[in-house]
């Protein structure tokens, strides 16, 4: 029985993805091509505020939109608002439950029990589940766009995250109302209170259910262990707490997870600066290794923020890095947590910050390029973060070809380079003697206003005018000099002109005579 | 113009370009700046390094003071430019303080080797380097700085190892990712044995777990890359059809009745006569009702009813001309008039 977007699965993954294009969505109209990290921010900013604009006037105006057709309106195009029951009954909370409406399902549960009518177990249990998992407030609904453009919330991992959850809500209202309190009610609690960082609930809660001798599922315990290193002073502390809860699971025979380590580690990497978090971490690692779990990349993510936080000034060592990237060598991976989506962005962080070191950039770009890896880093800023990194490292160290190869990959429609990146190239074009490749830059430079500026103007004239070449780097070379002094001489008297002054006709004069074409130098001069 | 051309240059190579007719006398200066230009191809990285680690630097700089062979040839070269050359012997002796332990080792008195032998393409960072400049240098490599190196204090040289071991000792200890041994907690063949299914079909139904997967996504934060994707992504909107394309999609209406309830009409017409031209002809409506497949049941029960309500409001005439075969009666619906 296959799903019903199987067959279009399929025939995607017959595309290939990493052909250097502009966002699929602007594709049609070359004008809405977007290269910059801030012009597609722009871009999408303004094609998804039209969308919302749309849907504004469609709700102020709803009579010049009527609908002229006999069928009914499919449910994906009918406004959500519209309930099947609308008297207060068991039928309607489970609806709203459904349709995900937190709010209102409180007021409908709250009618009904000032009502006086029984509701079952079951509506009890689930209308539990939907207030923990959103804790009492209606979930925010993000679109694509929005969720391409704006950062991920990262708030999971600061050293001591605030607890949002509100004493005396919902959610304890009618875990307290429940006629029978189950075990999955208490690891519904537990859970709703750990993704809150409320740690005093999440303890009396798991006090409660050992007292009782209840049966705890292994994403409860995994929910227990992300709270370890909340209220703690020493990594002491933080150990004998996840080594309790531990060994609660072995005695009870749970099985762990992955996710169980994770949660652990996640604790660590909060306080990877205070001392013996690393040991434990490595000690937690190996016991994963131990139990036959595989680990993910969600796993080194941990492991590699602890060691090489890339804010952290003290000296690091490679091994631990290096050994990571061997073990991954060769696998694909697909996003399973929210932890998977950093990876490339953080590692690559981490190396630019720690030791730039152009071979390790390019074992990790490699892999990035395995399979289905690149879905990973589709958000932009992990992009622009990612590649500008990479670029900032390789270019000082490695062989032009190298680096106008990965250019040419990403360069213009992936990832834009800032102007400092530019220089680089350009220093690293003059010391290879890549020339051939200043055309190639001339043209994605005009994506940008980098010629406005002096500094760049005078360094990118300088390259040009630097030595003689062969003739046809040459030509191509003075049809570039001509283009910028034609541009000059167009605008010449309008405010945005190009900065054009002694040093940089200065240049254009010396590539027109490399060329041995003296009437063009003389015209300049 | 001499300065300015030295600023220009050292702006992008900082190493010391001179004019040579100048230096012809210096040619100690000059292989010492010709080994600087080379070593100044990776200089924008150690000028980042150094305004990121400014405390590695100052270690660095205890350990490798200048010689004096080259301070005095630094001196030199100053007094022969133009203009203040305390300034200019300054700005020199800067420069050779910063550079690369090992390449300023490089024997002064040496031919000028090829570009090529002195540059280090490709891996520039050298994991034991660290240790090793913190050190003072390879152990058996031929120092030509030996004498600075030991005319350093002993007490200066002592903390520089103390910082040594102490950050070794943090360090070290965990450069393989397997060396920690385990905790022990779970037992390790029991686990092995224990199947995996219980957990996973649980999962994928439990809200958490839908929230999780929908929450990953948007962090992800993927556009469609083409036409298949936007495709996918409509459909689980439920904006497009799905594929295979099924018959009975959006058809939730009409699973509530069966197919008696569209062929067999007849129960509706217990309003209008029994015999005559209007139940005649009422009957020939529910014989092509019954062979429409286009309307839904409640909508023909709405033809009908049309029908039912237009000969009520002509009842006058009709009863008037047919008599009682004209006459409509106010039954309930279903209900068979004796």
């Amino acid at each position: 029985n296959r799903s019903p977007t199987a067959i279009l699965e399929a025939l995607a993954s017959t595309v290939r993805n990493d052909v250097n294009q502009p966002i699929y969505s602007t594709i049609d109209d070359p004008f809405l091509y977007s290269t910059t990290d801030r012009v597609k921010k722009a871009h999408l900013a303004a094609y998804e505020s039209g969308r919302k604009t749309a849907e504004h006037m469609l709700a102020l105006y709803p009579d010049y939109f009527t609908q002229i057709w006999d069928d009914p309106l499919p449910d994906a195009w009918k406004k959500d608002s519209e309930y099947i029951y609308a008297e207060p009954c068991e039928d309607a909370l489970n609806e709203r439950i459904t349709k995900r409406k937190v709010v209102e399902a409180i007021d409908m549960y709250r009618t009904i029990i000032s009502n006086g009518e029984p509701l079952s177990q079951e509506s009890q249990e689930k209308l539990l589940e939907l207030l923990v998992v959103f804790n009492c407030k209606d979930p925010v609904e993000e679109t694509d766009i929005g969720s391409y453009i704006n950062a991920p919330d990262y708030r999971a991992f600061s050293p001591f995250p605030p607890c949002t959850w509100q004493k005396a809500n919902a959610a304890e209202e009618v875990f307290d109302a429940l006629p029978e309190k189950t075990a999955s009610a208490y690891c519904q609690m537990i859970r709703g209170m750990s993704a809150n960082y409320h740690k005093e609930g999440v303890l009396s809660m798991y006090n409660a259910m050992k007292a009782n001798k209840m049966p705890v599922d292994v994403e409860t315990y995994n929910a227990i262990l992300k709270v370890a290193s909340l209220d703690t002073e020493t990594i002491d502390d933080v150990k004998l707490f996840v080594e309790t809860i531990l060994k609660d699971m072995a005695a009870n025979n749970v099985k762990p997870n992955e996710k169980t380590f994770i949660s652990a580690m996640v604790n660590l990497r909060r306080l990877s600066r205070w001392s013996g978090a690393k040991k434990f971490v490595l000690a937690l690692f190996s016991e994963m290794k131990a139990c036959g779990i595989e680990p993910g990349l969600s796993t080194y993510v941990q492991i590699l923020h602890i060691f090489y936080y890339f804010k952290d000034r003290s000296s690091k060592t490679p091994e631990l890095l290096e050994q990571v990237l061997d073990d991954l060598k060769g696998k694909e991976f697909e996003c399973k947590t929210e932890n998977d989506v950093q990876f490339f962005r953080s590692v690559m962080g981490m190396i630019a910050a720690h030791f730039p070191d152009s071979k390790l950039a390019l074992r990790l770009h490699e892999l990035l390029q395995y399979g289905k890896n690149r879905d990973l880093l589709s958000n932009r800023q992990a992009q622009y973060g990612y590649y500008s990194d990479l670029f900032t490292v390789i270019i000082p160290l490695e062989h032009i070809d190298v680096v106008m190869d990965l250019y040419k990959e990403v360069v213009p429609y992936i990832f834009f380079p800032n102007s400092e990146t530019f220089k680089l190239i350009l220093e690293s074009i003059e010391m290879h003697e890549g020339h051939q490749y200043v055309s190639q830059l001339y043209t994605d430079l005009q994506w940008t206003s980098m010629f406005k500026d002096f500094d760049f103007l005078s360094r990118f004239t300088q390259t040009l005018a630097e030595r003689k070449h062969e003739a046809k780097t040459q030509n191509e070379l003075c049809m570039i000099a001509s283009s910028l002094m034609d541009q000059w001489t167009r605008k010449q008297h309008l405010h945005d002109a190009l900065p054009v002054n002694g040093v940089v006709i200065g240049n254009l004069i010396k590539t027109h005579l490399n060329n041995d074409d003296l009437k063009t130098a003389w015209s300049l001069f | 113009m001499l300065r300015s051309i030295i600023r220009y240059s050292s702006a992008l190579v900082p190493g010391v370009l001179v004019k040579e007719t100048k230096l012809r006398s210096l040619s100690d200066i000059l292989k010492l700046s010709s080994n600087l230009r080379q070593l100044s191809l990776s200089a924008p990285r150690y000028e980042d390094e150094k305004k990121r680690r400014p405390r590695r630097d100052k270690v660095f700089k205890e350990e490798t003071p200048v010689s004096r062979e080259v301070q005095e040839a630094a001196v030199q070269a100053a007094k022969s430019l133009p203009g203040d050359w305390t300034k200019t012997a300054e700005e020199l002796l800067a420069r050779l303080q910063t550079k690369d332990a090992e390449s300023a080792r490089e024997p002064v008195g040496d031919e000028p080797r090829s570009l090529l032998s002195t540059m280090k393409i490709g891996r520039a960072f050298e994991p034991g380097r660290d240790s090793e400049r913190r050190r003072g240098g390879r152990k058996g490599q031929n120092n030509q700085k030996d004498d600075s190196f030991f005319s350093q204090s002993i007490v200066q040289k002592a903390a520089v190892d103390k910082k040594i071991f102490k950050e070794r000792r943090h360090t070290s200890e965990f450069k393989d990712l397997y060396g920690v041994p385990r905790l022990g907690i779970f037992e390790t063949k029991k686990e092995a044995e224990v199947a995996h299914d219980d957990s996973r079909p649980e999962a994928a139904e439990d809200l958490w777990a839908k929230v999780e997967k929908e929450h990953v996504r948007r962090l992800q934060g993927g556009l469609p890359r083409n036409a298949f994707e936007e495709m996918i992504r409509l459909t689980e909107q439920g904006k497009v059809w799905t594929f295979p394309v099924d018959n009975e999609a959006d058809l939730h209406e009409e699973r509530k009745y069966k197919f008696h309830d569209h062929v067999f009409l007849e129960r509706h017409l217990g309003e209008f006569p029994k015999v005559g031209p209007i139940r005649k002809f009422m009957e020939l409506v529910t014989l092509g009702l019954s062979q429409n497949p286009w309307l839904s049941v409640p909508e023909k029960i709405e033809h009908i009813s049309w029908f039912a309500q237009y000969f009520k409001e002509k009842q006058d005439i009709l009863k008037s001309t047919l008599g009682e075969q004209g006459e409509m009666k106010n039954a309930a619906k279903g209900s068979e008039q004796s």
